[in-house]
């Protein structure tokens, strides 16, 4: 029943792709899906290129480990949503109706006219992309191994053929149609998922009363991670959101800015849904082992997969699975999409060259990416969970400044730009390389810190330096 | 707005550096109310948001071995970080959002 439902599911979207192929007619279309999104389609496609396969099996192995501090990282989704409509929903909607941006880098070039800033997020972002897009092709390879009982190269090289076919041919037309059917999937995935777990481990009384009796560190508000560290992963998640290229880019595909009366709302009660898996499972899994009633994990991402193994029925099991495949392949599909604009757009243009604008060009540079990606997953798989990790502490770092702060504040010029964008993209690369090597001394999150000194970069310049003359000259 | 905010993030940065908790928690619960004032159309919304947080993760910080039990048998601290910090914000902002939309969607 298991490698049935999967491979349906696999095929349906591989359908999607190939029918989305005639809605494709320009390059925003391929880009920001005709910029027609509506409320539905707005929230589940922001939500399902959040939550990523890290919330349904990093999550829950995290809280293994860490506990409930560890729910730090995903306890900010009930007000992001508000965050981003206030303070980037406004601009980037104006940037894509009335400027003709299509990527993000688009938009940091129209708003402060500065080719290194846009050429170095763009790169930034290219080697963000590349290492989650590998991240996600490992992990689905890993789940699709399980399910259909082949090696992670074949699983691997299924499920990059499935996401070639529907983001080449359809672009963002075709992403967004399985975000709907993934993001539904994902939230009937995690309800269901989180009863069976809670009732499986007796109850929430009865596992409290195991952890409590056993490790009751694990229940603290702070885990065994402490305080420091997770208002690090707190802060790094609320505010960092609001840099992340392939959630903010969904507000550019919006035809009207009153499409999003409801959406952070309903945006946040979709997240926190969608993260009952990480509570569910992983105080469920402790609670047992602790228990006596499941063997010790030999790894703590095991902890999904053991729970669905074996305390789910083969329906559920099936349905979190689909679920898991789902939450990986929708933040994958996004990641194309981004990453192909900047290939094809942003980097030609940092080199002096004409941005391509074809179809053709785009579905040629996503081809190029899935190969690129491949390789890395293939030859460097030490190196892709390194870049992966690396992701969001750069996007957040590096991006976060420029759009949350200057899209909002008509003052700051090019300079706080640049200079942020270094500081941001340095830190967050070096605090990852000390932390890696076992020498970083510090309790807070090194991409938290990125952030930090990033956005206090950004306005330290922005004031000391005043208006911008061109501002200066106009008033 | 920018100054405070420039302030916020400088507290937070040095309270995490040196593990000032109190500080730390203070700079990050400003930082965000002052980053979003740089957009959100009502101060109401910013200052109940603002007094919400902190004095969630205030307690948070003073009251985290507290033994007392909750509901489900959970510990006080862990129920009220669930509610306090995961669930309760959506009545805040989100709602806020929907109840100043026209203000805000009307701006120029």
């Amino acid at each position: 029943m298991i490698p049935g439902t999967i491979v349906a599911y696999l095929a349906l979207l591989t359908a999607i792709g190939a029918w989305s192929v005639r809605r494709n007619r320009r390059s925003s279309d391929f880009f920001l899906a005709g910029r027609r999104l509506g409320l539905l389609t707005a929230v589940l496609a922001t939500m399902s290129s959040i939550m990523s396969g890290f919330v349904f099996v990093g999550g829950p192995g995290l809280f293994y480990t860490v506990g409930l501090g560890s729910f730090w990282i995903v306890v900010s989704a009930s007000f992001t949503g508000a965050m981003m409509c206030w303070l980037l929903a406004r601009p980037l909607h104006d940037m894509a109706a009335n400027r003709g941006c299509l990527t993000i880098p688009d938009v940091i070039l129209a708003r402060y006219g500065c080719r290194f800033s846009s050429g170095f997020a763009a790169f930034g972002m290219l080697l963000g992309v590349i290492g989650y897009l590998a991240t996600q092709l490992l992990a689905l390879g890993v789940i699709l191994a399980a399910v259909l009982n082949t090696s992670i190269w074949t699983g691997i090289l299924v499920g990059a053929l499935v996401l070639a076919i529907y983001t080449t041919a359809g672009g963002m037309v075709a992403a967004i149609y399985t975000d709907l059917i993934q993001g539904a999937l994902m939230l009937t995935a995690t309800v269901f998922v989180f009863r069976y777990a809670v009732v499986g481990a007796g109850g929430v009384s009865s596992l409290s009363a195991t952890i409590l009796g056993e490790m009751p560190e694990i229940l603290s508000p702070w885990g065994m991670a402490g305080p420091v560290t997770c208002l690090g992963w707190f802060f790094l998640f609320a505010v960092g959101s609001l840099g992340q290229p392939h959630v903010v880019h969904k507000l550019m595909m919006l035809p009207d800015l009153k499409v999003l009366k409801h959406f952070p709302w309903i945006l946040a009660i979709s997240m926190i849904l969608c993260s009952l898996v990480w509570l569910g499972v992983g105080s469920s899994v402790k609670s047992l082992v602790l228990g006596g009633r499941l063997a010790p994990l030999a790894h703590p991402d095991e902890s999904v997969t053991t729970f669905l193994r074996h305390l789910a029925p083969t329906w559920l099991e099936a349905l979190g699975y689909a679920g898991i495949v789902s939450a990986t392949m929708s933040t994958a599909d996004s990641f194309v999409s981004v990453g192909a604009g900047v290939l094809a757009r942003d980097l030609f243009r940092s080199l002096g060259r004409q941005p391509a604008s074809s179809l053709a060009v785009a579905r040629v540079f996503s081809i190029l990416l899935f190969g690129i990606a491949l390789a890395l997953a293939f030859t460097l798989k030490g190196l892709v969970a390194y870049v992966g990790v690396l992701g969001f502490g750069l996007f957040a770092a590096a991006l976060t400044p420029l759009l949350a702060i200057g899209l909002n504040w008509p003052d700051a010029g090019a300079w706080p730009a640049r200079i942020s964008l270094v500081v941001g993209t340095v830190a967050a690369v070096g605090g990852e390389i000390l932390n890696r090597l076992g020498h970083y001394p510090l309790d807070i999150p090194p991409a938290c810190v990125a952030l930090l000194l990033s956005l206090v970069t950004f306005l330290a310049v922005g004031l000391g330096l005043g208006q911008r003359p061109e501002q200066a000259a106009s008033t | 707005m920018l100054w405070l905010l420039l302030v916020a993030l400088f507290g937070m940065l040095v309270g995490g550096i040196f593990s000032w908790q109190i500080l730390m928690v203070t700079g990050a619960v400003t930082s965000i109310v002052a980053l979003t004032g740089l957009e959100c159309p009502s101060r109401l919304l910013l200052g109940v948001f603002w007094i919400w947080l902190e004095a969630v993760l205030l307690y948070l910080l003073f009251a985290a071995n507290d033994p007392t039990l909750s509901f489900w048998g959970l510990p006080r601290p862990a129920v009220l970080m669930l509610i306090g910090v995961w669930l309760a914000p959506v009545l805040i902002w989100p709602v806020g959002f929907l109840w100043t939309f026209k203000r805000w969607v009307g701006k120029e």
